[in-house]
């Protein structure tokens, strides 16, 4: 059974341009080619599996 | 009255801008979000968010807090670097009738290196350095705050670079027209200012820093005044452009700037509330020498004094 998670964090621009609102993902994002999803352009819901909770 | 359109073209270092309104580097991306809500060639120049010679991560969330008119920011300088910035950021900006202007960083002045050289072989229009990035060989201190430094950058990156350089001075220093002749005397052709005031917001009911990082940037509205002073201070202590930045909301707000001295200026924190900032900004000053009868944007510079 697939597990989603929905992510919050605080935003300022609220479209994915500030990149205030990054959570960690277990595989390197499409923005910056690190491992910071933005909650509010590439989320808030995510597939549990690439949410880095540590 | 009717048919009076005055001019607003102004010119930094051999650029020609069709109107005198920029973006805040950090504030805008490089314009691919706010693309879906204007048109970009509506704008002066898009100045983009800094870029290293490798991706950064930035820093732990939370990366950001409000703050009363304004807030604080420490995101860290996450970026894709120069790689994924040229391959796809300054492709999807050439679409655009609007000047394009590279914000640089590095922790070192060979990163910043690696970048202006990378930047020669393309087409942006200018540079913007951003020398309040840590600078590792001197513990870490801001390269913006010892006017050694900054000659120093400068004349490397002059030394380089293709474009017009622009350097961005921090205002977390004691005094600015040290840091601008610093600058012109390493050569800059021109700076832009203020960049972020230091600061620091503590969560009282957690009894915690509000921010990861414990200090972060304040902008918006609040450090308007501190701006105001540091652009007219630093272009009676230069004489290359001024371009002024600090809590910008509307024309009116601008125009201050553009008396005090700044031949072009920077909307940043105001994009946040409202993704049309920039260009109301750029409306606004168009209104305002309307309503003045003044027929050229340029008339208006550095007029208090």
């Amino acid at each position: 059974m697939p597990l989603y998670i929905s992510m919050e964090e605080r935003m300022a621009c609220g479209i994915g341009a500030c990149l205030a609102c990054v959570c960690k993902t277990t595989e390197e994002d499409g923005h910056s080619h690190v491992k910071n999803a933005r909650i509010c352009k590439d989320g808030p819901v995510f597939p549990a599996k690439e949410a880095d909770l540590t | 009255m009717s048919g009076f359109e005055p001019k607003t073209e102004v010119n930094i270092a051999g650029v020609t801008l069709k109107n005198p309104v920029m973006t805040a580097s950090g504030t805008f991306g490089s314009g691919m979000e706010y693309g879906e809500f204007f048109d970009l060639s509506k704008l002066g120049a898009v100045v983009t968010k800094g870029v290293a010679d490798v991706p950064w991560p930035g820093n732990p969330t939370p990366r950001i807090a409000e703050t009363a008119s304004g807030m604080l920011n420490a995101i860290g300088l996450q970026n894709p670097g120069i790689d994924v910035f040229i391959s796809r950021d300054l492709p999807y900006l050439a679409k655009y009738d609007t000047k394009v202007i590279v914000n640089v960083c590095g922790h070192s002045e060979e990163e910043y290196l690696n970048v202006v050289r990378r930047l020669a072989e393309t087409d942006a229009d200018m540079l913007e350095i951003n020398i309040s990035c840590p600078n590792v060989k001197e513990g870490g201190i801001a390269f913006g705050t010892d006017p050694k430094a900054v000659e120093a950058i400068t004349k490397a990156v002059k030394r380089e670079a293709k474009q017009p350089v622009i350097m961005k001075l921090s205002p977390n220093v004691t005094d600015i027209k040290v840091m601008a002749r610093a600058a012109e005397a390493g050569g800059a052709d021109a700076i832009s200012l203020i960049n972020t005031l230091t600061g620091m917001k503590i969560d009282i009911e957690r009894g915690k820093f509000a921010l990861a990082n414990r200090t972060g940037g304040l902008s918006g509205p609040a450090i308007k005044p501190v701006a105001v002073r540091m652009v007219y201070e630093a272009s009676h202590a230069v004489s290359i452009p001024v371009i002024g930045m600090g809590g910008i909301t509307s024309g009116e707000d601008a125009v201050e700037f553009l008396m005090a001295g700044a031949r072009a200026v920077s909307v940043g924190t105001a994009n946040f509330r409202d993704p049309l900032a920039s260009l109301k900004v750029a409306e606004g000053i168009r209104d305002f020498l309307v309503r003045k009868q003044i027929s050229d944007v340029n008339d208006i510079v550095g007029i208090v004094s």
